[in-house]
């Protein structure tokens, strides 16, 4: 935690005191957040834009860290990505679950590809395919919990574009996402037997140039025997005071998690974009 | 109740999707002949009217000359004339009622080549611009709207 925190103070230092360092062909906020999962887009949901503010002639890295805390649990997750080209993404995540007396994890490998369209300009809305290779860091402890398959592949279409003119006149991202998965708990809890089809949701409302509130809405497959696990939902607020840094408060509604009802609580993340 | 919640969320996503693919918009006329009525629209009202435009394309044209990632672009431009025409063309996007006496936007930016990113920049000093003379940023975003719609034609000419 004391690394954590320093890390934080290190990071945002850093990217307030270089304004206009590194990639910055995208409008401001337009690169999203390095998702817990490292793929651009909300904090829980990806989004089809590519990390980083890079657009089609610059290459971009973001790095980030989060904490979700809840009452039983906390997942931390340090994740980086690379956008080349505003056309491909590359992605790292590492996720630390702790849940009541034990640790899992798993690590991302993530890649994602624009297809079509854009997310500001032009008549087509930006279409990203995206696919993710999770592997646990703890099969021995998913063993004992009787889980065998601990790695497995997600793949995911989502589509993103930004209303400059949205309600109340401000500007509005909205984002939807289908993903292939087997994964229990985004693959915590290792993954199931079934391919299933999930939805995933989410709008931001920019309050200020600097300044978004939105919601994520994230369906998952719900196939582990006897572990119920519900949609994950947040409401959070994102600022952005430059094309370098990005910090993000959210409230978490994750509901039954491993057994244990009604999880909710906070999430908060730091990043920079070079 | 979980067929209920799926319906809905399909529902919710259907027209979230809706949303996305209805949002390309016919750009308005530009240049046309015009014994056009004299009907100001509101966003024109807001911008301050004609002296209100006057003073932001002032405030535009300052901003994107000290925009050392831009103002390359300007090394041949008349900027008398650049003005005149950024005046009448931001009154005709906005519903102000003039004419546009240049050149379309194809042609104008033509043998420029200006990117994606650069577009952006002029975006930013726009934004820039019309928030030093007053625009509140709900009335910005009205005529950013407006102005984006040509983003396909200024790039990459």
């Amino acid at each position: 935690m004391k690394d954590f925190t320093k890390m934080c103070l290190w990071v945002s230092a850093f990217a307030l005191a270089h304004p206009a360092l590194g990639a910055d062909g995208k409008l401001l906020g337009t690169g999203g957040l390095v998702s817990i999962e490292g793929n651009a887009g909300g904090g829980i949901t990806p989004w089809a834009v590519l990390a980083g503010y890079g657009e089609n002639d610059q290459w971009s890295a973001s790095a980030a860290v989060t904490q979700v805390q809840t009452q039983d649990f906390r997942l931390r997750s340090a994740s980086v990505a690379l956008g080349i080209y505003n056309r491909v993404e590359l992605s790292f995540a590492r996720q630390r679950f702790d849940i009541p007396n034990d640790t899992l994890g798993q690590e991302i490998f993530g890649a994602k590809v624009r297809v079509a369209g854009d997310l500001i300009y032009g008549s087509l809305p930006q279409v990203s395919l995206g696919t993710q290779f999770k592997r646990s860091t703890d099969a021995n402890t998913l063993a004992a919990l009787g889980i065998a398959d601990t790695r497995d592949v997600d793949l995911y279409a989502s589509v993103s574009r930004l209303f400059l003119q949205g309600p109340f006149d401000r500007s509005t991202l909205v984002n939807a996402t289908v993903r292939s998965t087997k994964a229990q708990q985004t693959g915590l809890l290792g993954f199931s037997a079934k391919r299933k089809l999930v939805f995933e949701g989410s709008a931001a409302l920019l309050l200020s140039r600097s300044l978004a509130l939105g919601l994520e809405y994230k369906s998952k497959p719900d196939q582990l025997p006897g572990l119920r696990e519900d949609a994950w939902r947040d409401v959070f607020l994102s600022w952005f005071p430059n094309k370098n840094l990005t910090l993000a408060l959210a409230y978490v509604d994750l509901g039954a998690v491993a057994g244990k009802k009604n999880q909710s609580g906070y999430f908060f993340t730091l990043q920079g974009q070079f | 109740m979980i067929l209920k919640k799926t319906l809905s969320m399909t529902l919710k996503l259907t027209a979230v999707v809706g949303a996305l693919f209805g949002c390309a918009q016919a750009p308005s006329a530009i240049g046309s002949e015009s014994d056009q009525p004299i009907t100001v629209s509101d966003l024109y009202q807001d911008l301050g009217g004609k002296s209100g435009v006057a003073r932001l394309v002032d405030k535009l044209i300052e901003n994107y000359r000290a925009d050392a990632r831009i103002n390359v672009l300007f090394n041949e431009t008349n900027f008398e004339y650049f003005s005149a025409r950024l005046n009448e063309y931001i009154c005709v996007r906005a519903g102000g009622g003039c004419e546009y006496k240049g050149l379309d936007m194809i042609a104008t930016h033509s043998g420029m080549d200006i990117k994606e990113r650069e577009f952006n920049y002029f975006v930013e000093d726009s934004q820039k611009a019309m928030s030093e003379v007053g625009i509140a940023v709900g009335v910005q975003n009205r005529l950013l709207k407006l102005l984006a719609q040509d983003q396909p034609d200024v790039v990459h000419q």
